[in-house]
């Protein structure tokens, strides 16, 4: 364990920086939101129902969703904002609640008292109904404290840093270890938080101001250390790239951001965009795990600097195209339009196609004589297994419509864990991705498409129009259009997905075939 | 005088009357019982007089101010207010509810810490063992005590009492009323008490006012409310506790001439 354990706590002081950062901004801003809201909604019911309304409302939309919604809501920005304003959100509820029914509770004849004895209204506010709500009000912070320090590890598609970085990547590549130790780390914070702002209360509450204050700043300390920490670490990376880097090499001041979406094959061409970006002496950051029109976005808007999407992707997405076209026709037509409309450049192609194949296991095909997605139609109860993203694809439309195979039974999953279910017969068919290692491993075949119903996904170099303007950066990365074939990048997915190792080490097989 | 209550009363939205036509005086060192049944407007009365309600007709004058010109925060700071129940603040110490009142009006922090044990002392609670308890650490009688002496504490020449020896035992509430009786001698307060209990108005009141349905039945000493009770009610309710007495004091003879 010692041994896995090692990389991954390497990581800890970013992951866990960026995850408390994040997490203690938010909490603090619902209950500066949530406290003087509940306030005066606690005296006025004109406030209280639609506060209440709404706050609930936010509740129930799932974290998830409500995290990427803020990143169109910010015109395209990525990374703490939309993920702090979500989190914020989510953190206004329990404790807009809870403030509301504490100071409702108070004894009618106590804040009689108050107003009987002299006190104006603020007094009777600050000296008598906020002390008597406080249990009420504290566990409501608490609530949101839990809920925001998980919700927390959501923010990883929308390129905030987290310790959600451990469960996204190691979801994807079926790490395992690297879930649980991103699990472990975030419910552990959540309970620590939780106990402090406990501790905070049993003491003020005991009149024990030593104890209050050694808690108080434990609720301040830990945070700030586990920040520097992070800085101290970012810092670190950044002198080490100074070191390897030549002085200037024409990248500028400004480290370039590389960007990837949240599966294998796109932390692996990240690494190597890295790998090409440091040994050019550029400073580099990474942005991994962003949501698939997330990372468009954060490009087009230069919070990331290059990235590598696919072209049938953006001819649905950004192109807002239905029927695809020729495979060179599409890939003209989408770099002139990213060029015209946005200011982005595409590189070139890197020369790998990453389409949606489907793909069935290779006895299943012989015994039902299956050459092409057409004959599925012949197939009784047929059960197709896909990526959510899948199923809400024009594509998928004019597969099941244009083949006529309406009836199959539609199964979402995990990209990471389709394979393994058409290998053990949890579903017929898989929407497979044709780079995928476990293609050749699990003994799949790819049923042909003589509709041409799934489009072609070349894989694309994009540059920022931020990025454009650092000739520096192609520079450093043209060497890699046109040297990624296929094969290549099946067999750098097969080193991470099938041995089980590093995304570096995946990498280095594409480096080293693209270096000679 | 300090306290002069002129035809005052009070109806709720709604349309309850609940006080109509009620005038009294109390002077320094007076005290002023309104006795009656539960729900005659007893309680509406004493807020009546210190802006917990505004009056619908009639006036309440203080120190010959009428208060309808006064600011009603400031003016509550000057009168000590025992409430129905104890009233007391549950998450503040003892000391701490005592002193509430001089806080507000900004004294210093020595002069109250002296102010809140010289009143611990003149409610009969020793201060050492007390002072810092909560009020779910006293007993019933001790929050009462502490009660009074929150109301006292400002040195006020209006106290406002609303039932301040209910729900005590004989013996509590006896000595209680005696160690009241001879602070407000001493410290020369005007007092308006709310009672059910006749009795109590009979030995404490200089004056008593019989209430009913919100209005006044009688206005009048305890003497001459025994010689002369104006009407069946009135009479009917200085009767029992004097029935009481009798047949007590009946049994007692019995005990000695047996014994
Ligand atoms: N805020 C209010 N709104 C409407 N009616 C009220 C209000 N407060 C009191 N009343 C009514 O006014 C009348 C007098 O009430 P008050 O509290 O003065 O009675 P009381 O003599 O103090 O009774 P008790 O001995 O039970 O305390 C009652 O009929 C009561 O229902
Ligand atoms: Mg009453």
């Amino acid at each position: 364990m010692g041994e896995t354990l090692g990389p991954l706590i390497e990581r800890l002081p970013a992951f866990l920086g960026g995850h408390l950062q994040l997490s203690v901004a938010a909490i603090l801003t619902a209950l500066a939101v949530s406290l003087p809201l509940g306030i005066a909604a606690a005296r006025n019911p004109k406030i209280a129902a639609p506060a209440l309304t709404v706050a609930s409302v936010m509740q129930t939309i799932p974290a998830l969703a409500l995290l990427a919604l803020m990143v169109p809501l910010l015109g395209g920005t990525i990374g703490f904002a939309p993920a702090f304003i979500a989190l914020t959100l989510y953190g206004v509820l329990p404790v807009l609640r809870n403030t509301i029914v504490g100071l409702q509770g108070v004894d009618r004849t106590v804040r009689e008292a108050a107003r009987g004895i002299g006190m104006s209204p603020v007094q009777s506010l600050v000296q008598v109904e906020l002390p008597l709500a406080a249990p009420t009000i504290i566990a409501g912070v608490r609530t949101a404290t839990v809920w925001v320090v998980g919700a927390a590890t959501l923010a990883t598609p929308v390129g905030a840093t987290s310790l959600g970085n451990y469960i996204f990547s190691g979801l994807q590549t079926r790490s395992w270890d690297m879930v649980i130790f991103g699990c472990v780390c975030s419910a552990g914070l959540a309970i620590l938080l939780d106990q402090l702002i406990r501790a905070l209360h049993v003491s003020a509450e005991a009149r024990k101001p030593l104890q209050a204050v050694l808690a108080g700043c434990a609720v301040v300390v830990i945070p700030a250390a586990a920040m520097s920490g992070a800085a101290l670490y970012v810092s670190d990376e950044r002198s080490g790239a100074f070191a390897a880097g030549s002085v200037d090499a024409g990248f500028g001041d400004d480290e370039v951001i590389v960007g990837a979406k949240a599966f294998t094959e796109q932390y692996i061409i990240a690494e190597v965009l890295e790998a090409r970006l440091e040994n050019a002496g550029a400073e580099v950051r990474r942005r991994d795990n962003l949501g698939s029109t997330v990372v468009f976005d954060a490009l087009v808007s230069g919070e990331i600097d290059v990235y590598v999407d696919y072209t049938g992707t953006l001819w649905n997405n950004v192109l807002q195209r239905g029927a695809p076209v020729d495979r060179h026709l599409m890939y003209a037509e989408v770099s002139s339009h990213l060029l015209s409309q946005y200011g982005v450049l595409t590189l070139g192609r890197l020369g790998f196609e990453n389409a949606y194949g489907i793909a069935v296991r290779r006895d299943f095909a012989e015994v039902n004589s299956l050459t092409s997605i057409a004959d599925l139609a012949r197939v009784e109860d047929l059960s197709i297994g896909a990526d959510p993203e899948f199923f809400v694809r024009p594509e998928w439309e004019r597969v099941r419509d244009g083949y006529q195979i309406t009836g199959a039974e539609e199964r979402s999953m995990d990209a990471a864990f389709m394979y393994g279910a058409v290998r053990d017969g949890a579903v017929d068919a898989i929407t497979a991705y044709t780079t995928d290692g476990r293609i050749d491993a699990f003994d799949l075949v790819i049923l042909e498409d003589p509709l041409g119903a799934l489009p072609p996904y070349d894989a694309v170099l994009l540059l920022s129009p931020q990025a454009v303007q650092r000739p520096a950066i192609a520079r450093a990365l043209a060497p890699l259009i046109g040297a990624i074939d296929a094969d290549l990048m099946r067999q750098a997915n097969a080193v991470v997905d099938l041995e089980r190792r590093s995304v570096g080490e995946g990498a280095d097989v594409i480096l080293q075939a693209v270096e000679d | 005088m300090i306290l002069q209550v002129d035809q005052l009363a009070k109806r709720f939205p709604g349309g309850v009357k609940a006080v109509a036509d009620v005038s009294f005086t109390a002077g320094a060192g007076e005290l002023v019982a309104l006795v009656g049944e539960s729900g005659c407007g007893k309680t509406t009365t004493l807020k009546c007089i210190n802006r917990l309600h505004e009056p619908s007709a009639g006036r309440v004058l203080i120190e010959d101010e009428d208060i309808q010109g006064l600011d009603p925060v400031a003016q509550r700071r000057r009168i000590g207010w025992v409430m129905q129940g104890d009233g007391l603040f549950p998450h503040m110490s003892a000391a701490a509810n005592i002193a509430v009142g001089p806080r507000l009006l900004g004294w210093e922090a020595g002069r109250i810490a002296a102010r809140v044990d010289e009143l611990l002392e003149l409610v009969r609670l020793d201060p050492a063992i007390y002072r810092d308890r909560l009020p779910r650490q006293l007993s019933g009688g001790q929050r009462q005590r502490i009660g009074v002496a929150r109301a006292l504490a400002a040195g006020p020449h209006l106290v406002l009492m609303d039932e301040p020896f209910g729900a005590l035992d004989p013996i509590t509430r006896d000595g209680l009323r005696a160690d009241f009786s001879e602070l407000q001698a001493r410290l020369k307060f005007a007092a308006v008490m709310v009672t059910h209990d006749m009795a109590e108005a009979l030995l404490m009141a200089d004056r008593i006012a019989v209430m009913e349905a919100g209005r006044i039945l009688q206005y009048d000493t305890p003497s001459a409310l025994l010689a002369a009770p104006a009407g069946e009610t009135v009479a009917r309710m200085l009767e029992s506790p004097l029935r009481e007495a009798e047949r007590v004091g009946a049994l007692k003879a019995g005990a000695a001439q047996n014994g």
